[in-house]
């Protein structure tokens, strides 16, 4: 079964979303930077942290995570491919000599 | 005729009006003046607690045993300031006042009518004196009229202002950093008042804003210049005295009968009879009163973040069908 995608290759769109995840972790990190500079007080700025930043790095971590594994996954299949082909150029090549 | 004459006396009039009125600008002369005392105020941190504010008053009136009256003068209002010795601050943050300062302005120098005046701070914006973000600051000057001890971050109620027509501290980057402002409206207020306090102007902060200025007392070395005032005062001309005429022609005092002797009975003096020892007070001092604590109710800044576990819902199948996807590419 030969797997179909509208960007030609089916890890494409994956491979977007974990990096827009970690992108989005970097805004949420920005955001909570930003609600912490914006006041003095610690208890206002304690939640701009645990909620922008730490969880910003934890999204970009995940994202991160995700994007390396798919890109294993994707060359995995590359190759998995390759040997496919070969199989299959070495087995006709067989099948030609017997005839 | 007669018009020749009154365009002439008019003439006069007003080259005798102009003449005055310069004159009278020649008399104002412009004086300085740096203020004698400093303190600023902070929120007191205690009045969060379920007990209510406590100061060292209470604290003292709480003690079983009366402080011996041979104990070195200890202050009851204890410092409690985290900057540097010499700093004044007027802050805003989270909503709500967290400094203010009192200056005294000594009036030997304002015998006279006050024709102008101007306030000019120069800030210190080092992080190390507290500073933050000073070109956001809207500080407004108000008056007071009480004696105030130099003092940093007191914690007790400060003194009452009156902020009306009292103007705002305009930021100036340069030459230097500093706080500008016209004290016109409230000119005639600093010679019978006791001096300026510059608190945060209620009317322009938002509950978002979070600033802080500090600039430093007319004794500290080696910082940025105190707070000066300038102000062209012109001296007041003085009243003739009294002819004696006048006076002579009151009766002497001894000449006065009151009349005592016609019968009437003003009554005993109404003076009431002190207690002579604290038993006749009928009980314990009362404690003092402190103010319960007010709850402020701040809602989200961001409501969308209630939908990110939705979002993460909906991620995770996907994520899911990404990572078992068969990528062989044909």
């Amino acid at each position: 079964m030969k797997p179909t995608s509208r960007f030609g290759d089916p890890a494409t769109p994956s491979l977007l979303l974990f990096a827009a995840i970690a992108a989005g972790g970097f805004v949420a990190i920005g955001i909570g930077w930003k609600v912490a500079a914006r006041t003095l007080v610690v208890a206002y700025q304690v939640p701009a942290i645990v909620s922008g930043c730490i969880g910003g790095l934890a999204l970009v971590v995940i994202g991160a995570s995700l994007f390396a594994a798919q890109l294993n996954r994707r060359w995995a299949a590359r190759e998995q491919a390759e040997y496919d082909a070969l199989l299959q150029a070495a087995s006709a090549a067989v099948v030609r000599r017997r005839k | 005729m007669i018009r020749r004459v009154l365009a002439a006396a008019g003439v006069i009039a007003l080259a005798v009006g102009v003449a005055s009125s310069a004159g009278a600008a020649d008399d104002a002369k412009t004086v300085t003046i740096t203020p004698s005392t400093e303190a600023w105020y902070q929120p007191n941190p205690t009045c969060g607690l379920p007990v209510g504010c406590v100061t060292p008053a209470s604290v003292l009136a709480l003690l079983p045993v009366p402080v011996p009256v041979d104990l070195p003068a200890v202050p009851l209002t204890v410092p409690l300031s985290p900057y540097p010795t010499g700093t004044m601050h007027v802050a805003y943050t989270g909503g709500r006042e967290t400094a203010r300062a009192y200056l005294t302005i000594p009036h030997d120098k304002l015998d006279g009518e006050i024709v102008s005046a101007s306030l000019e701070i120069p800030l210190d914006t080092s992080p190390a004196s507290g500073s933050a973000v000073p070109q956001n600051a809207r500080v407004q000057v108000c008056t007071f009229s009480s004696d105030i001890a130099a003092i940093e971050g007191s914690i007790e109620n400060p003194p009452f202002t009156l902020c009306t027509d009292g103007p705002e501290l305009k930021y100036e980057a340069t030459p230097k950093p500093r706080l500008h402002a016209s004290l016109n409206s409230i000119r005639d207020a600093l010679r019978t008042t006791s001096g300026i306090a510059l608190v945060p102007n209620a009317d322009a902060v938002t509950a978002t804003d979070a600033w802080h200025v500090a600039f430093s007392t007319h004794d500290r070395k080696g910082a940025t210049g105190p707070a000066v005032l300038t102000a062209s005062v012109r001296p007041v001309a003085e009243e003739p005295a009294a002819e004696e005429e006048i006076v002579d022609e009151l009766p002497s005092f001894d000449e006065f009968d009151p009349g005592l002797d016609s019968g009437l009975d003003f009554g005993s003096a109404l003076v009431p009879e002190l207690p002579v020892d604290g038993d006749d007070l009928g009980g314990d001092v009362a404690a003092p009163v402190t103010p319960a604590s007010t709850t402020v109710e701040s809602g989200y800044a961001y409501g969308v973040v209630w939908l990110l576990p939705l979002v993460l819902l909906l991620l995770v199948p996907i994520i899911a069908r990404s990572l078992t996807k068969d990528l062989r590419v044909s």
